[in-house]
Parts: C-alpha cells; structure tokens; sequence
C-alpha cells in the first residue's frame, strides 16, 4: 500500500499507540484507524503486544539494595567544588610533578642568582659606606678561589692569542704576564688571570684547551667572618667619626683641646680608609678568581741551524780577542783604581813589618858573637 | 509534590530527604530494568545499587537542564554495558533460563517473553524494552540512546513486528527450555 492510498505510516500507528503523537494528528489517525481496518489491526496487534509484555514482572529488590545505597547516602559527601575525582587526582599529579621536577632547577637558579646578587650587594653596599651608609653583611659565604694550571703547547703562538680571546670572551683581565723567548730553547708564557667567579668554570674549560695540562691545583679560601669583622670594624670606625665630628662641632673649648680633637679624627679617618682599601680587595678577590697560568712550548732542538763560513768564524775570532783584551785592560785599569789604594797601604805595611824583623834578625846575631 | 529535578536540586544543596524520595520513586524501576536484562537475580540488585551510588557521588556534575529520569535511566545503561564487557572478557557462562519471580502471575509466559525478546536484534531489543518496561517516552529513548526519535519510533516499529512474529511461532515447549 503506498503513501497515496495510506496516509499514516505504521511509525506513526506506533506513535499513536504509545500516545506520543500531538492533539491534532491524535485525532487524524484515530479517525483513519477506525475506518481502515489494516491500521486498526496494527494497533490492536501492539497494544495486545504491550500487554502480554506486562505480563512479565519481577519481584521487588531485596533490602539489601536499600540497605547500601541508604549507607551511601548517609555518608558525609565528597565535595571536589565541582570538579571530577578524575581531574582532581590529575591536578594533584601535575602539582607533584611541578614541585619535585620542575620546582628544584628553578630554585637552584634562584640560589644562583641570589648568590650573584648577593656579591653585588656586598660591592654596592661598599659604596653606599663611602657616603656613610652602614654596610650590609653577606648574605653567602665568601670564597676566594685560585687556580694553577701548567701545560704544554706545541702551537704556542695560536696559544697566546686563545688566552687573550678567552679572557675578553669571559669578561675578565690579565693581571700580569710574563713571556721568554730565548734563542735555542723553548718559549715560556706566565700569567696571572682574573675571570669573574661566576665564570670561573667555564674559563677553566677554555683554557684548558690551550694545551695538554700537566699540573693543575685549585685552592679555595673562606674569607666570611674576615670580612664580617672587617664590616663590623669599619661601621665603628665610621660611628667613632661622627662621633667627633659631633663633639668637634658642639663643644667649644681651648685651642689646644681642638686641635687634639682634629688630630683624634685624622687618625680614625687614616683608619676608615685603610679599612676600605682592605674591603675593595677582598670585594675584588671574591667577585674575580685568580688563575695563574704556564704555559711552555714543546722543545725541539733546532737540526737545521745555519754554521758560519771560515772567514767569519776568523773574523769573529779577531774581534772577539779585541774585545776580550780591551776588556781585560780596561778589567786591570778598574781594578788598580778601585783596589790600588788599600793594595798600596796593604803592601807597605807589610814591606815595613818584614824590614822590622830583618832588622831585628840582624841584631841577635851580632850579640850571640859576643 | 516535588519534581524528580527540585527533589536533585535539594539533595544537591544538602537536603539528604529528598535523594530518600528519589530513591523510593525509582528503586523497583531500576531494579526492574537490570533484572529484565540479566540472569542472575543478585548481580541485578548488586548493579542498581551501583547505577543509585553513581548517581549519589556524581551529584555535583548533575545539572537540572537534563530530565531526572533520563539521567538515570543513562547511568543504568552505562553500568549494564560495563557489566555485558565485563561479561564477555571473562567469557561467562550464560544461564539457560532466569530465575523467575515467585510473584510471577505466569512463569511460562513470563519465560515465552523472555526468550522472544532474546532473540530481538539487540537494539531494536533495547528501545522496544525502555519503552515498554521502563515507560520511556520517544524523546527520553532518543536522548538515552543518542539517537534521533525517528529512529526510535522504526526500531519501535520493527522491534513489534518482529516480536509479534516471534511470540506466534514460539511452540509452547520452546518457551520451557
């Protein structure tokens, strides 16, 4: 049966019977299905359908099913203000894992830093000093470091311009340095270095690989307390001055008492600057280390050393021997001049002491005649 | 009388009275619903428990612009589908016949129902008995299922047709085995 010739499809018969249709179209096919009698016989097919279904009916749950959804239910609640267990369990894993992987290099770096800033601190507090502001204490420990490398180079040359590169790469400066080159025996370069201490390891590194290491020495010294006393010794300094510049500047009293009370502020202000001076250097000596480095170039005897012609070994020799008896002549004539004087009084001395004796020799011999 | 979603709403804001209404409103409905559906009477009561103590501890994410009903009827069929996969990796035996009710008006009848519903494709199966059983209108079987209601009013169709015919042929001795 088409469309045409049926206007209700058997989904809608279902609708029907199930009561799931609108008003409107409720009436439109209970209209049609007492009239066709294909329809009615679907809709009676499923309503008999439906009620032998409910034949089938199962015996209410036991107590227990109460009894634990009850339990449940009395049990305080779980609030987890909104969120799933499943993402809180998440949230509380991505926590855990910021906290014990994430958390650490970042405090590490922070440590850094605050070490860094803390070296900063102590220079900066060096200067607010100067202008009479009380210096800070250091907030890590203080450590001058010192290195010693030795090594070999063959390329000695390429050698001495990496260490210049590498001291500029690095920030710091060449304290001192020293190079020999004599003829016929191998170069040798010594320096002191100073690398900023928070590069220190890195320039290690570098120089290093100017040649093959032979000896390598590293010291560390702790200079904390030394500097603390230090602070501590300047901020009294520096009370005890404007002490007397107080005193200097309210009480008046005789000329006398003055000028001791100017001679007293001399002497501790000699005192506040020495003690700077002694800051600054262990300022600059924690904040720089100190590398020494020696480098040797590798030794090859010369094979190949040009020998002098016959004619030049002769004509050397002549003007060696000229030189060699100008030398002696000019070696007497300074020696009579610088020696003559005390040889003369020496040698006539002597001469009487024996014309004293050979006169004494004479005399006993002429009695034992007699 | 409060509507299955004021009576949430309350239980939502604390009030542990109106989950007791709930519960009393649908325990034999869910009951009904897994026992139809499974053999074993004590797994049955074991899993509406479960379907209640789903509900009960995912209450904050329940949201009144669903229907009560339909929330729950959901859950149910979630748990039962977990219950059928469970089944099948443990490769579980299936009773031949299910322990009937003692309150049973007609066990033969009840069995002769049973069977031809087994043999049903499973998802014509499944609208046919939410609606029958369970007294779900189209648009609560749709959204249950995640269908569109036309589709639910053919299966409804086909699931008829097909018991019907089922329920004909079935010899009577047959609906004892």
């Amino acid at each position: 049966m088409s469309r045409l010739e049926h206007p209700v499809s058997k989904e809608q018969l279902m609708a029907f019977v199930d009561g799931e249709l609108p008003e409107a179209e409720l009436s439109e096919i209970a209209e049609h299905a007492r009239t066709c009698p294909e329809c009615a016989a679907i809709v009676g097919d499923a309503r008999r359908l439906s009620r032998r279904l409910a034949e089938w009916k199962v015996e209410e749950p036991a107590e227990r099913v109460s009894e634990r959804v009850l339990e449940v239910l009395r049990q305080p609640r779980r609030r987890w203000f909104g969120m799933s267990p499943v993402f809180v369990l998440g949230a509380a894993f991505v926590a855990l894992l910021f906290v014990f992987v994430v958390l650490p290099p970042s405090l590490l770096r922070s440590r850094q830093a605050a070490q860094n800033s803390a070296v900063q601190e102590v220079s900066h507090g060096q200067q607010g000093q100067r202008s009479g502001v009380i210096g800070t204490k250091p907030t890590s420990p203080m450590v001058i470091r010192t290195v010693t490398l030795t090594m070999i180079t063959r390329e000695f040359d390429t050698a001495r311009r990496r260490l210049d590169m590498i001291v500029m790469q690095f920030q710091g400066y060449v304290d001192r340095l020293t190079l020999t080159a004599n003829p016929g025996s191998a170069r040798r370069l010594s320096a002191t270095l100073r690398l900023p201490a928070g590069q220190t390891d890195s320039g290690l590194d570098a120089l290093k690989k100017l040649g093959q290491l032979t000896d390598e020495a590293q010291s560390s010294s702790d200079i904390t307390s030394q500097y603390v006393d230090l602070n501590a010794r300047l901020v009294n300094a520096r009370n005890s001055e404007q002490r007397l510049l107080g005193l200097l500047r309210d009480r008046t009293g005789n000329l006398q008492d003055v000028v001791a009370m100017e001679r007293e502020i001399a002497s501790v202000r000699e005192n506040i600057e020495r003690m700077e001076v002694q800051q600054n250097d262990l300022n600059n000596k924690v904040r720089y280390s100190t590398i020494q480095i020696e480098l040797t170039e590798e030794y090859r005897a010369q094979l190949e050393q040009p020998t002098p012609g016959t004619g030049a070994q002769l004509r050397n020799a002549f003007v060696d021997g000229l030189r060699s008896a100008a030398d002696n002549t000019l070696g007497i004539a300074v020696f009579l001049l610088r020696y003559g004087p005390a040889l003369l009084i020496w040698i006539t001395c002597v001469a009487g002491l024996a014309f004293v004796l050979w006169l004494a020799r004479r005399r006993v011999g002429r009695f034992s005649i007699l | 009388m409060l509507t299955d979603e004021q009576l949430m709403m309350e239980y939502k804001s604390g009030k542990a009275w109106a989950f007791e209404q709930l519960f009393g409103r649908y325990r034999n409905s869910i009951y009904g619903f897994f026992r139809r559906r499974l053999t074993d009477v004590a797994r049955a009561e074991d899993l509406a428990q479960e379907t209640f103590i789903v509900i009960l501890r995912g209450t904050e994410r329940y949201e009144a612009k669903a229907k009560f009903r339909t929330y729950l009827y959901a859950v149910a069929l979630k748990v039962l589908w977990t219950e059928r996969r469970k089944g099948l990796r443990e490769n579980r035996a299936r009773e031949a016949v299910a322990e009937l009710s003692e309150e049973s008006t007609n066990p033969v009848a009840s069995i002769c129902i049973r069977n031809a519903l087994e043999r049903l494709d499973p998802q014509h199966r499944e609208v046919l008995m939410l609606r029958e059983y369970e007294q779900l209108p189209y648009d609560e079987i749709a959204d249950v299922l995640k269908i569109p209601v036309n589709t639910v009013r053919s299966r409804i169709f086909r699931a008829r047709s097909e018991l019907k015919a089922l329920l004909e042929t079935q010899p009577a001795g047959e609906a004892l085995r």
